[in-house]
């Protein structure tokens, strides 16, 4: 009898399992892909809301040039008004001067011209207003008119009453000598009757006028 | 007096128009940044929504290889225990059919010797060499299906630790759910310019128009 020896043809099988489909990777590509698609929109947005900030830093400039444009016109003009305005009054002022060095100004019909001289202003301010409310181009012409006769006016005043009230103290004085009045009320007085006089005299009673 | 008059107006409008003029730009770039930060603001939650829509469906499709991938291990792991079990199974078959040919030798080889007549020690001696190998093949084939399936028991357990691993590296990817971050916060907005600036710039105009027309009119002497 031959020895026994015990062995087979099945080998079995091992663990071998059968591969799963990974699609991880490609999906990790593809939301890799999507990620930045994603984000340059994003930047995008935000480059384009920059933009829109930027552009409304424009708005309300058009008003403002205007401002400034206006300001410099109207600065313009008022200087050159204010040059017209002291040329007349020089003018005004210099007459008034030299119509009290001459002392050839009759002061009642000068208070007269001057009353009349308002009433005139009246009109002509009156006309100049109705001049202006017809027809806006109207007021260079306007501004000539009505603003010539006030500033002269006044520089008349000026001029006339500065150079008067020179004389002030001279005057008063040959008229109040301290030496005629036994006492310092008496002197006041005095004075007083004579600055009133002085004042009369020179129509400087109508200075406020 | 119509030229005071006018250029005081035109003065007090030129800073009207100004104040006006900043206060529109002012207003509008406020507008501006405003909405361009509301936009800026949904677009970023527009785009983390997005993300996460992706996070989730990538994690979806991890669970599911996962599934998929514990299903193949367990199927292999039984292939793998079938065949264990076919191996021992065959090597026990082997073992029986064995048997049964030395019971058949045993005999045969005894009655053999009888018929021919064979007796004393010659045929005393034959016959122990047949039952000693007889004896010899038993051990044999009990030794050998003991050592079967001790192999049997080792493959299993091989094939469980096996299955484990496999399990244990597939869980490895699905472990950790993914998270939201937390959310842009929403942006502060900026304030426009005030009423009370404008009317302040357009009373400042109208305070600078009155002094124009007084510095153009002639003041009265006294007065």
């Amino acid at each position: 009898m031959e020895q026994d020896q015990l062995q087979t043809y099945e080998q079995g099988e091992g663990f071998k399992p059968n591969a799963v489909a990974n699609v991880i990777p490609a999906l990790d590509r593809i939301n890799a892909r999507l990620n930045s698609a994603d984000q340059e929109a994003l930047a995008q947005v935000r480059r384009n809301n920059q933009t829109r900030v930027e552009n409304s830093k424009s708005a309300g400039q058009d008003l403002i040039a205007l401002s400034k444009m206006s300001k410099t016109l109207t600065d313009a003009l008022i200087e050159r008004q204010e040059g017209i305005n002291e040329d007349e009054r020089l003018e005004g002022s210099l007459a008034g001067q030299e119509a009290a060095m001459a002392g050839t100004l009759d002061l009642t019909k000068y208070n007269e011209g001057m009353a009349k001289a308002k009433q005139v202003d009246n009109v002509v301010q009156d006309i100049g207003a109705e001049l202006l409310s017809k027809d806006p181009n109207n007021y260079e012409a306007v501004s000539q008119l009505t603003g010539k006769t006030t500033w002269r006016s006044k520089g008349f005043r000026e001029g006339y009453y500065g150079t008067i009230m020179t004389r002030y103290n001279s005057e008063v004085d040959s008229m109040v000598v301290p030496t005629d009045y036994p006492d310092s009320a008496s002197f006041s007085q005095a004075r007083a009757v004579a600055r009133k006089a002085f004042f009369k005299k020179h129509g400087l009673h109508n200075a406020s006028s | 007096m119509c030229a005071p008059a006018a250029l005081a107006v035109a003065s007090a409008g030129a800073g009207i128009m100004g104040s006006v003029g900043q206060h529109q730009s002012a207003q509008a770039q406020a507008n501006a940044q405003n909405a361009a930060a509301t936009s800026n603001y949904k677009h970023q939650l527009k785009v983390r929504e997005r993300n996460w829509d992706r996070e989730v469906h990538r994690y979806g499709r991890q669970l599911h290889q996962y599934d998929s991938t514990l299903q193949e291990n367990s199927m292999a792991g039984q292939r793998a225990y079938a065949g264990a079990q076919r191996k021992l199974n065959s090597i026990y078959q082997q073992a029986s059919f064995k048997q049964q040919a030395n019971l058949v030798n045993l005999l045969k080889g005894s009655s053999g010797a009888a018929a021919a007549g064979m007796t004393g020690k010659s045929a005393q001696r034959l016959d122990n060499d047949i039952v000693s190998q007889f004896g010899r093949n038993q051990a044999i084939a009990a030794e050998s299906l003991m050592g079967a399936n001790q192999a049997y028991s080792r493959q299993v357990e091989g094939t469980r630790r096996e299955i484990n691993n496999a399990n244990t590296q597939a869980y490895e990817k699905v472990a950790l759910a993914p998270q939201p971050g937390v959310a842009p916060p929403p942006p502060v907005m900026t304030p426009g310019p005030s009423g009370l600036g404008l009317a302040a710039g357009i009373l400042d105009a109208g305070i600078g128009g009155v002094q124009t027309y007084n510095k153009l009119s002639p003041t009265p002497l006294g007065g």
